[in-house]
């Protein structure tokens, strides 16, 4: 995929803006397939103007209070709402808890992008270089999908099925993403490759379960290596299983870095991508894990 | 010795207007009436034109024509002459202007474009230009002989070579023969963008009686007007070019642009004004880069380190069209030689056309080629004969007055000391003792230095004039067309003039405006020559303007010209400072007091001409080809990670012999700039394209450009051998700043671990690929430290 496009102006489209969640589920039922929804307009206003998207209607969803909140609840977690954008979550306190979406939401692009984007806009951009992906995959995130007909949530891991493809028919919303209270002795982090780019190259959320001297779980989430977040599950199995884990990092980067799906494109060849994913296990192992 | 003026910081003239934003640029530019053109572009790098259906785009409400190649078959250019304004029968690149929509709106104007239908029949096209230069390669210009080329350019007809040019000098094959050690290598370079801030945008209005009046976003008025009348055959004074401020330059606003085009769009309109802004990805895929780079050397040297023969094939990817690129091709040539005599040297440099987009001068356009090549053939060398790279350059340097370059010029006896560059760079950063080891032991540190030198590649005619210009009240107008597209020539002017008549700064204007009615003629604003040679003309006018005001000042003082002096702001009879009229009672005229009066408004005008400047021989390339060399050099400390190749520069040196300092602070700007250009060239920039020619990263996203944490401290140095036909002494340096900075990283890089790394840019994966083909240990040792590392970090936790 490049970006880049000849165009000045967007494609022609009707703008709403409704008060109330019931009235932007009322548009997007009328609308369907020829609405969508808006929320810092990062991404959608970039895809209209490379006219990769060309909606002819925008819901914009930045009227509506309810999307606006990002909630933590001791023991359950954090439950952050559709139009929360990247600097109001950073700021947002309790995001500590959740090291490694806090690593990614703090250094996606700059902060006047981030005074706009949202975290649900760029996990729904979909695009496989983006960075919360990986880290809300890592922490068992959740997606909150509401429509007219009713709710229901999609792990993120399930939500995401191709570059810019998701697990969303029309008429639906996702009014918020849900990322589970973090379990004890565990620690994540999210680290990303990208000297000499704006994006990604690799990037990596690893969330760590210490039990002694011991992982007892892991979960180690590559991005921007693939059409989609790569889960390396014999890494993942390689370093529970090991009795002096400090022992067998490498042995486990290198593991990952051969069973994910890894590929070539204007950002780095697939090659570099499979040492990358080597060195940036080691790297986030160590922060995790240290 | 500074003076009130010279030699002071003075921030520049435009900073006011620029940092509070409201600096009007090209882009902000309106006018009454005007319409909006739009660009449709090919999507096939090479092919027939079957068939254009504009009916579609015609619909659009707002349309007023869509303009075709058939339609305004011109040729233009500026040196090659090879370019059409619209695709005519055939296009040859992925992005070539097909038409033009014309509307009242720009919405109206996108729209209509976006329903322009185009069919192609497909050509066979070529992407690499070795391809392209062998016998039966897709021609991609047919008839380049008919082209209306400058002479100096030897195109060879019946291929796609656009230019070839050679330098030769001594017997090369002979010394070959007789070096000690032979270096042989090939170096390549990938094509980058200018990446200014402001595209390129023209307003053109034809109007009624044949004036044609341009604003665009360009470096120097003169060029374009140049370019307009030759090519279409109209007075060259039925022609006004304005320039006002522009968003960066850096050589891809010196040649053919946008404005012939635009002016037949608004004839074609109806006489009405129209604008054109090329988007960032029209800029990257329509506009035109820096050429793409081969270099294929031998290089001997003598045991004791003397550099006798120096063998050099150049190749350079065009593009579609090579109008300024064929310039870039001799530039290539005749710098081969850098700041070294070497007396025996043959160099060949093809420009050779490819279906990608078209290429153009970027700043210190061939010179950076040259010494990216030159500088690590002599690092090689040094390894090679066991010798420290600093003493090969010394031994091999220039000699002021006694030296003969490749084109065969002995060099003038004040041409500069590289001499003390070289080690002024050497002191600063330490040359010899080892760096610091660094806390992380799969990272190393290490040094390199590389040497330049640069002169304005020109036509041996290439004249500047100024004129200045009196106010009622005594304040002046200077009036250059050199441009001011972040240099701050025009503020070093402004300090040269306020100096020699001893009159506050603030006295002193130049206008944002550039223009071809009201301002004197300046050749072009390129190569670092806009200080050196229109400062000449500002100081021949000061000197005219002076003897008027003397002429005046005597009579009215009745006292000889010999016996008068003008301190701050006053003619004086020198001895008795009493005795004295004020510059605003001469300058529009002297009165006496029963109101007869003399003298009248006074303008000064100066003019430069090139001195010994000539053509170069045609088989041999020996002449003289610049005003000036000014030399200088880069030297940089750098960190190389090797477990992700990435190269961090940790601090630079630049030193460069400017002949004189005019104004540190815009020379310090320089270093800087051309510091963090050249460094972002040689880490992060590349244009690529698939193999169809398509550009992959037409934007800033993918297409990298250094911020401001990836800049390291710079330290500048200025060596000052004033020559004698400088303005005080004053040589060119814009350019040159950027030029040593890829080598020295480079030569770093070989002096620490012996990895060459022959291909610009050195990004992180370039690197890595470099270290894993030839030190795959090097690798494998830093992850093995790493995990050492981890586990005493885990050992002491």
């Amino acid at each position: 995929m490049s970006f880049g496009s000849p165009w000045f102006t967007l494609p022609e489209f009707t703008y709403h803006k409704p008060k109330t969640l019931k009235e932007a589920l009322e548009l997007l039922d009328k609308y369907g397939e020829e609405a969508k929804v808006m929320a810092g307009g990062v991404g959608l206003l970039a895809f209209m103007k490379e006219r990769l998207m060309a909606p002819s209607h925008v819901i914009d969803l930045k009227g509506v209070p309810e999307l606006g909140q990002a909630i933590y609840k001791e023991g359950e977690g954090l439950t952050i709402g559709a139009t929360v954008t990247l600097n109001e979550l950073a700021r947002y306190g309790p995001l500590k808890k959740f090291g490694a979406l806090h690593d990614a939401v703090r250094d996606i692009a700059d902060p006047i992008i981030r005074n706009r984007a949202t975290l649900v806009g760029n996990l729904c951009e979909a695009i496989p270089w983006v960075d919360t992906p990986p880290a809300l995959i890592a922490l068992g995130a959740e997606v909150e999908i509401r429509s007219l007909k009713g709710e229901r949530r999609v792990p993120v891991k399930d939500f995401i099925k191709g570059p810019v493809e998701i697990d969303l028919e029309p008429g639906e919303l996702v009014t918020a993403v849900h990322v589970p209270e973090p379990r004890r002795n565990s620690r994540s982090r999210f680290i990303k490759y990208n000297t000499g780019s704006e994006f990604a190259l690799v990037s990596v959320a690893a969330n760590v379960v210490m039990d002694g001297g011991r992982v007892r779980d892991v979960s180690l989430v590559y991005g921007a290596v693939s059409s989609t977040p790569q889960v390396a599950v014999k890494a993942a199995d390689a370093l529970k299983s090991a009795e002096k884990p400090w022992e067998v990092l490498d042995e486990v980067g290198r593991i990952a870095s051969e069973e994910v799906e890894a590929v070539s494109d204007v950002l780095a060849s697939e090659e570099y991508r499979r040492h990358l994913i080597r060195v940036l296990t080691l790297r986030v192992l160590r922060e995790v894990m240290g | 010795m500074a003076g009130k003026f010279v030699g002071k910081p003075i921030p520049p003239q435009d900073a006011f207007l620029k940092a509070t934003g409201t600096a009007p640029y090209n882009y902000d530019i309106e006018l009454p009436g005007m319409l909006y053109a739009k660009l449709v572009t090919s999507t096939v790098p090479h092919g027939r034109i079957k068939r254009i259906n504009v009916e579609e785009a015609l619909k659009v409400p707002g349309v007023v024509k869509v303009v075709t190649g058939k339609d305004i078959p011109y040729m233009v250019g500026m040196y090659a002459g090879d370019r059409d304004l619209l695709a005519i029968e055939k296009v040859r690149w992925v992005g070539h202007p097909v038409a033009a929509v014309i509307a009242e709106s720009l919405e109206a104007a996108e729209r209509a474009a976006e329903l322009v239908d185009v069919e192609y029949e497909e050509l066979p096209a070529v992407f690499d230009p070795l391809e392209a230069m062998k016998p039966g390669a897709p021609l991609i210009h047919e008839h380049m002989e008919k082209y209306r080329r400058l002479p100096v350019f030897k195109p060879v007809p019946g291929t796609n070579i656009a230019n070839k040019f050679r330098v030769v000098r001594g017997d090369v094959e002979t010394a070959l023969k007789e070096a000690d050690i032979v270096i042989e290598e090939e170096f390549h370079i990938k094509h980058v963008s200018h990446a200014f801030m402001e595209t390129q945008n023209v307003i053109a209005h034809w109007h009624l009686d044949g004036t044609i009046e341009i604003w665009t976003s360009w470096q120097n008025p003169n060029p374009v007007r140049q370019i307009m009348a030759e090519s279409f055959g109209i007075p060259y004074n039925k022609i006004i070019v304005k320039i006002p401020f522009v968003g960066g330059g850096f050589g891809g606003k010196a040649g053919l642009g946008w404005e012939a085009l635009v002016a037949v769009l608004s004839r074609e309109a109806g006489h009405r004004p129209v604008k054109l802004v090329l988007s960032r990805k029209e800029q990257f895929t329509s506009g035109a880069c820096r050429e793409g780079f081969h270099a294929f050397v031998k290089a001997g040297f003598k045991k004791d380190g003397r550099f006798i023969a120096y063998d050099v094939k150049y190749v350079l990817d065009a593009g579609g069209y090579a109008d300024y690129t064929v310039n870039v091709g001799r530039a290539v040539a005749y710098s081969a030689d850098g700041s070294y005599e070497i007396p025996n040297i043959r160099c060949e440099a093809y420009t050779v056309y490819t279906n990608k987009v078209p290429t153009t001068a970027l700043r210190g356009f061939g010179y950076s080629e040259s010494h990216w090549v030159l500088e690590q053939v002599i690092e090689r060398a040094a390894k090679k004969l066991g010798m420290d790279s600093a003493e090969v350059r010394r031994i091999n340097l220039i000699k002021p007055g006694v030296s003969i370059t490749a084109t065969g010029e002995r060099l003038r006896e004040d041409v500069g000391n590289p001499r003390k560059v070289l080690e002024s760079i050497l002191q600063e950063i330490g040359w010899g003792k080892p760096s610091e080891k660094p806390k992380e032991p799969w990272k190393i540190r290490a040094k390199g230095v590389a040497l330049l030198v640069k002169g304005p590649a020109q036509p041996p005619k290439a004249p500047s004039s100024a004129a200045i210009k009196f106010n009622e009240d005594g304040t002046i107008n200077l009036l250059v067309s050199t441009g001011n597209f972040g240099q701050g020539t025009v503020t070093a002017l402004a300090q040269i003039v306020a100096e020699e008549f001893g009159v506050p700064l603030e006295s002193v204007r130049v206008d944002w405006i550039r223009d071809t009615h009201s301002a004197p003629y300046s050749w072009q604003t390129v190569g670092s020559r806009g200080l050196f040679t229109d400062g000449i003309a500002v100081l021949n006018a000061v000197k005219d303007a002076k003897r008027q005001i003397f002429k005046v000042a005597s009579e009215a003082l009745r006292c000889p010209e010999e016996y008068l002096e003008l301190v701050n702001g006053e003619v004086r009879v020198k001895g008795k400072p009493w005795m004295k009229i004020p510059l605003k009672d001469i300058v529009m005229g002297y009165s006496y007091p029963d109101g007869t009066s003399i003298g009248g408004p006074i303008i000064g005008r100066g003019v430069y001409m090139s001195v010994h400047t000539t053509n170069l021989d045609p088989e041999t390339g020996q002449g003289h080809p610049t005003i000036f060399h000014t030399y200088g050099g880069t030297g940089v400390e750098i960190e190389l990670d090797l477990l992700t190749g990435e190269i961090k520069v940790l601090k630079a040196v630049q030193a460069f012999d400017i002949g004189r300092v005019i104004n540190p602070l815009l020379l310090k700007q320089q270093f800087h700039g051309g510091f963090i250009m050249g460094m972002s060239i040689a880490l992060f920039e590349e244009i690529k394209f698939d193999e169809r020619g398509w550009v992959l990263n037409p934007n800033f996203t993918s297409y990298y450009v250094a911020r401001i944490k990836d800049v390291p401290p710079v330290v500048e140095k200025f060596v000052e051998t004033p020559q004698a036909d400088g303005p005080y002494g004053a040589r060119g340096v814009g350019e040159l700043t950027m030029i040593g900075v890829a080598p020295a990283i480079a030569n770093a890089i070989f002096n620490a671990i012996g990895v060459k790394l022959n291909n610009l840019p050195m990004t992180p994966e370039e690197v890595w690929k470099a270290i894993k083909a030839q030190r795959p240990d090097l690798i494998e040792k830093a992850v093995k430290e790493y995990q050492k590392k981890m586990k005493e970090v885990k050992a002491v936790a």
